[in-house]
């Protein structure tokens, strides 16, 4: 059992509070906002990028630069989905809709900053989680094995493809289309091929990270440009009916009640992000999406999904939740969660910690560093991102002819960059015809980006279940979390039922 | 609006030199200098794979050879040995590369490429991998393991790394399906494994012995046997058994070599086999490796070749006759 080791905890605060610590940290930080920023660096790249410093670097060094460049990262992502409605991270992508329509109706600074407090609260809170609750909390993940994780999968992706839109026709066949997508490639059991239509490449499906850029960023890019060529006097400069001139006094930013009236959308973020972080598999989108999904029940804004700063802080609060919470598989089992968590232990291992269910005993001093490593970065966090916010902001002003063929240019670099795959840039664009066709059509995005993040999960957990079953369906309903998960799944589609009822 | 463009202007510069600092991994498959030379991991940063490539990488820089490593992830590593397979001989782009990936994947399907698109410049790592069983579970031994099978048929679930590839084969070669009576289930990676392991959903699963021993030393669960073709008992845990010790013939082909698109310069494929040679002897790197649960086992090019040679004649053929069978059912 994990106790506390007094001793211990002063000997991290030396550490973590020393000049070169706070330096790295901030560092990556740096990094981290800056790589999260631009579309198509998911940030797990950067993170990958800054492992080999492990060969070199003292413990609290690595850790530092990694962790600063996990939390920078993870709240980098919102910053392009506000201000150009191209998630910079995959799971930035839950705050598209609320982020760029703020940005459109010439909030976009309000918006950065909903972002960045929100992700800072989210942040301290997967912490504190992580701090407190690691070991009850770690015993509890193993606990989900197939029949519990397809409930959760079930679960997730009910919510959000009900929740989501008005017309839960155009969220099935939203959720439809991601599914067809996620299903591409070679069968999880049989190895067999689906959908490829004999292209080579296709063989490795379609890849996530191309899918949300060219999904999210090319029809906002097409439309931008289509402006500049037909209406060149009004283009990039938009409000809520389309155009804007630009602001003659600084642009308001966001006042402390706004940033409290939105204390629902933080607080569900904070608490699914951080359950939804501590279980493998998941991670930051679907906790983002899911948030925001069950706070569009709770919040009493009339512009949730079309420029709700409550919107926005239920995805990134979730989001940056997860990034406590996945280190808890990690540090009570030595069993990554997450590709991310994956990294942060190939890291620890190399500086010679040997991660497993012991580490917290073996090497508390540096578990308790770690803790306090997760805890310093979410000020730092702030103190970048504020210093960052006015950058960003005027970024969104750049006219037009200069801005989006530029993004266009960072979108196909950045894609590239994904998996050092040029055929993912051709994958982009097939992805953005259909961003296209969703805009055209009004079509919801959230059931198409979870049905497609999900899908995978789904299937090999519903498959393994079944095969440990023998093919007996009983056994989804077998566990108590597993019969509390499908209570909540059939309890929010009555619920939402109901809603649509007239009177 | 001046200020604007300029702020902008800055903005954007500094983010194209990022992305383009990024990327310079994938820049690096067309590195000038003959020396400088990419090392292509078919998986995820962080894994056993990535790892041991990384340390490798490391090595060769300190031999005065500038290596980076590349993660490609897809398809059990078989995207990243297509996309290695097509590139020109004087890319400085290598594959790290085990037997699942070089042959029995491509025996698998049409993965785009075969072994014999590829130089093989030596191997230098094992990894090791052992059946383990659940906390708790009522055998303690691989015999009694099976004796409990059979006094309880259907039962017992194993837990595996996928369905239909080497790893399920070598699984059923160790505990025959057509004389035993249990339930193979194919789990994500190690580490879905492991959860599964000492979460309780399987009572026996097939992992790297990295992952299972602290998962071991800590109660969670119990490594029965280990799998390691090279070397019978693994240093990292001495006191397991291999499975030859049992006269199963169940020993996974899994040592990582590093290879070469076909028609590579001879003299560069020197020049990393002798820094490949040398490395093998530095007692820091082996126990660098010891702690990722790999054995720093160096095996020339002629000796890589032989290898895996008898690895495509002897087991592939095997492999193949079974996943019809498998598929078929």
């Amino acid at each position: 059992m994990f106790d506390f080791n007094v001793e211990a905890v002063f000997g991290a605060v030396a550490i973590v509070f020393a000049l070169d610590t706070a330096m790295f940290v901030m560092l990556g930080i740096v990094v981290g906002i800056t790589t999260g920023a631009i579309p198509g660096l998911a940030h797990s790249l950067p993170i990958a990028l800054v492992l080999p410093f492990s060969f070199f670097l003292p413990i609290h060094q690595t850790m530092g630069l990694l962790i600063g460049t996990y939390q920078g990262g993870t709240y980098g992502g919102s910053i392009t989905a506000i201000a150009f409605g191209t998630p910079g991270t995959p799971g930035a992508a839950a705050t598209v809709a609320d982020g760029y329509a703020l940005t459109r109706q010439g909030k976009g600074k309000k918006a950065l900053q909903m972002g960045l407090y929100s992700s800072v609260v989210g942040g301290l809170f997967g912490s504190l989680v992580l701090i407190f609750l690691v070991v009850p909390i770690g015993r509890i993940a193993p606990r989900f094995g197939p029949a519990e994780l397809t409930a959760l999968y079930f679960m997730a992706l009910s919510l959000v493809v009900v929740f989501s839109t008005e017309n839960a026709g155009k969220g099935i066949l939203s959720a439809g289309i991601g599914f067809f997508l996620a299903i591409i490639g070679r069968d999880i059991i049989t190895g067999g091929l689906r959908f490829t239509f004999g292209i080579r490449y296709m063989q490795a499906g379609f890849p996530l990270v191309p899918l949300l850029m060219g999904f999210f960023a090319l029809p906002e890019i097409i439309k931008q440009i289509h402006t500049v060529i037909t209406d060149p006097e009004h283009a990039g400069q938009v409000s809520e009916d389309g155009v804007l001139e630009l602001p003659k006094k600084a642009e308001p930013g966001l006042g402390l009640k706004e940033f409290l009236g939105s204390w629902k959308g933080t607080t569900i973020g904070s608490v699914v992000g951080t359950f939804l972080g501590a279980l493998p598999g998941p991670g930051a989108t679907l906790a983002a999406y899911t948030s925001y999904s069950v706070t569009s029940q709770f919040t009493e804004d009339k512009s949730y999904g079309k420029g709700s700063l409550e919107g926005v802080a239920a995805a990134e609060s979730a989001n940056n939740a997860t990034c406590g919470a996945t280190f808890i598989p990690m540090l009570t089992f030595g069993i990554p969660g997450s590709s991310i968590s994956a990294l942060l232990m190939a890291a620890l291992i190399m500086e010679g910690v040997p991660v497993g269910p012991r580490v917290v005993i073996d090497h508390t001093l540096v578990v308790y560093t770690i803790f306090l490593l997760m805890l310093v970065a979410n000020p730092f966090n702030l103190i970048f991102g504020r210093l960052l916010i006015p950058v960003f902001t005027r970024l969104t002003k750049i006219p037009a002819v200069v801005l989006w063929p530029t993004i266009a240019i960072v979108l196909v670099i950045g894609t590239y960059a994904y998996n050092n795959r040029p055929f993912d840039i051709i994958m982009c664009i097939v992805a953005g015809l259909i961003g296209y066709f969703y805009r055209w059509f009004k079509l919801p995005d959230g059931p198409l980006v979870l049905a497609f993040l999900v899908t995978p999960l789904f299937e090999a957990s519903f498959r393994q279940a079944l095969t440990i079953s023998r093919g007996d369906p009983m056994f989804f309903v077998q566990s108590p979390i597993a019969q509390v998960l499908w209570v909540i799944t059939a309890l929010s589609i009555f619920f939402f039922l109901r809603k649509k009822e007239p009177g | 609006m001046k200020k604007s463009l300029r702020v902008g202007g800055v903005a954007v510069v500094m983010a194209l030199a990022v992305v383009l600092a990024a990327t310079a991994g994938g820049a690096g498959e067309a590195a000038e200098t003959p020396d400088e030379i990419t090392i292509v991991v078919g998986f995820g940063a962080g894994g056993s794979n990535d790892l041991s490539a990384r340390y490798l990488a490391e090595a060769f820089n300190d031999h005065g050879i500038s290596a980076n490593v590349v993660n490609m992830p897809g398809g059990m590593g078989t995207e990243a040995a297509y996309h290695v397979s097509t590139q020109s001989p004087d890319s400085n782009t290598f594959m790290w590369a085990h037997p699942l990936i070089m042959l029995f994947e491509p025996a698998a399907g049409d993965r785009g490429f075969t072994i014999h698109d590829f130089e093989p410049v030596g191997t230098l790592a094992s990894p090791t991998f052992a059946v383990s069983s659940r906390a708790g579970a009522p055998w303690s031994t691989l015999e009694e393991l099976i004796q409990y099978i059979e006094a309880n048929p259907g039962e017992v679930v194993l837990g595996g790394q996928g369905e239909g590839n080497m790893m399920h084969f070598i699984a059923e070669l160790i505990l025959d399906p057509a004389e035993l009576d249990y339930t193979y289930v194919g789990l994500g990676g190690g580490a879905d494994v492991a959860l599964n392991l000492t979460g309780g959903h399987v009572d026996v699963g097939h992992l790297s012995l990295a992952a299972a021993r602290p998962l071991h030393q800590d109660g969670d669960l119990s490594v029965l046997v280990n799998t390691q073709i090279l070397v019978e008992r693994d240093p990292l845990m001495p006191e397991i058994p291999n499975i030859v010790e049992f006269g199963i013939q169940g020993q996974e082909p899994h040592p990582l070599a590093l290879w070469a698109p076909k028609g590579t310069s001879s003299a560069l494929i020197q020049q990393l086999t002798e820094a490949m040679a040398e490395i093998a002897q530095d007692p820091d790197f082996a126990q660098n490796y010891q702690d990722i649960g790999v054995i720093a086992h160096y095996l020339d090019p002629e000796e890589t070749w032989e290898f895996f040679m008898d690895v495509e004649e002897n087991m592939v053929p095997r492999y193949k006759a079974w996943l019809e069978a498998y598929l078929a059912n």
